[in-house]
């Protein structure tokens, strides 16, 4: 099977997911300048969630541009991803309604978590339809996908007692990813 | 790599950013001409904020129609450009709710301001990805014409905070002068 419709419909799915999560921002409640204050986390959370979206896009599209054939479980395996990134905005929401406390910087970082793994399981399933795929030989070398995973990790095991470290990791984690995967472009030219 | 779904993901993302701005509108209180006209601000929000994110997507699609090929770079100055167009909803309800004052205004200002900057960023990204000699390169020349956007929205940011309609005025005149769509890249693709 082509790319092509695994690709249009993650497209729709991102777009919509990366959006609505704006719906999730309040407006200042007054004109003044200290109205804005109390949201400012709330709007520092939507900017790395949008970033950790953006992020997650840019990966599937420069793995997904040079594979060549899929079948069912790759498809599975895309929609299983799907699902841990449809919940980004949820996250949010709850940090929005809660703010920063020990559970929802948790559950951030489990759902990031899931995202990675996700991601991890949808190269195994591409590789699999397609073993001397291009995909092999772009992540042979590097190891993003595991540093990030373990990140998380200890995000997640810090988190318990220190919130802000799990915040540090998350941020940590975008900066590496905002150099964009060189391996898949080198292979396209 | 291919624009594909660069593409794709914008006009999701657009046609969302168009879509949701109108759950913002609201009927007027009573079914009377008083309370018409005490939407009609609002109105006049949503649209500029519906004119503008059309201007820039027709512009991307102009911009797009000459691009063969994108990096990670150009990704990343598109992602950019999408983060400041879906707060443009959100800066909406803001005056909606707090009306033409000062900060919601610059508000509205520096989202343009953001989107602006991301949009001189893609160019720079696609001019890299493409080359001095592509199609892209010849069509925005200089891009003299949104050098000077850039600079009125620069303009009208603070300038909200002495009077929210001054702003608003270059928000329209700025507005105005992206209407006539960009030439540049229908010239240089029929030549």
């Amino acid at each position: 099977m082509k790319t092509d419709r695994l690709n249009a419909f993650t497209d729709g799915v991102v777009a919509i997911i990366i959006t609505i999560m704006v719906l999730e921002l309040p407006v200042p409640k007054g004109a003044g300048m200290a109205a804005l204050k109390p949201e400012l986390t709330l709007f520092a959370a939507y900017a790395l969630s949008f970033i950790k979206v953006g992020i997650y896009w840019s990966q599937h599209h420069h793995m997904l541009q040079v594979a060549r054939r899929i079948d069912g479980r790759v498809l599975l395996a895309n929609l299983f991803f799907l699902f841990w990134l449809s919940l980004v905005p949820f996250v949010m929401r709850w940090v929005g309604e809660a703010g920063i406390t020990r559970d929802t910087v948790l559950a951030f970082g489990v759902i990031m978590l899931l995202c990675a793994l996700s991601v991890a399981i949808l190269r195994g399933t591409l590789l699999a339809a397609d073993p001397d795929s291009p995909i092999a030989q772009a992540t042979a070398r590097g190891r993003k996908g595991q540093i990030t995973i373990a990140a998380y990790v200890m995000a997640i095991s810090l988190g318990f007692a220190w919130p802000i470290a799990a915040i540090l990791i998350y941020f940590a984690v975008a900066a590496l990813w905002l150099v964009p995967d060189k391996r898949f472009e080198q292979l396209t030219d | 790599m291919t624009p594909g779904r660069l593409n794709a993901l914008t006009d999701g993302v657009v046609a969302i950013v168009l879509t949701i701005m109108v759950l913002e509108l609201k009927f007027p209180a009573e079914p009377t001409l008083g309370a018409v006209l005490k939407v009609l601000p609002f109105l006049a929000a949503y649209l500029l904020a519906f004119i503008y994110v059309a201007i820039y997507w027709n512009n991307h699609h102009h911009m797009m129609q000459s691009a063969h090929r994108v990096t990670g770079a150009v990704l990343w100055a598109n992602h950019a450009l999408l983060f400041w167009l879906t707060l443009f909803p959100l800066m909406i309800r803001w005056i909606d709710e707090a009306g033409v004052t000062a900060l919601p205004t610059a508000g509205f200002g520096l989202v343009l301001l953001g989107a602006s900057t991301c949009y001189l960023l893609l160019e720079r990204a696609l001019i890299a990805a493409e080359g001095e000699a592509s199609g892209v390169k010849r069509a925005l020349g200089r891009g003299m014409k949104e050098r000077v956007s850039f600079a009125g929205y620069a303009l009208a940011l603070p300038l909200a905070f002495v009077s929210p309609f001054v702003s608003v005025a270059i928000y329209v005149a700025v507005a105005i002068s992206w209407l006539i769509p960009d030439r540049r890249f229908e010239r240089n693709l029929q030549g």
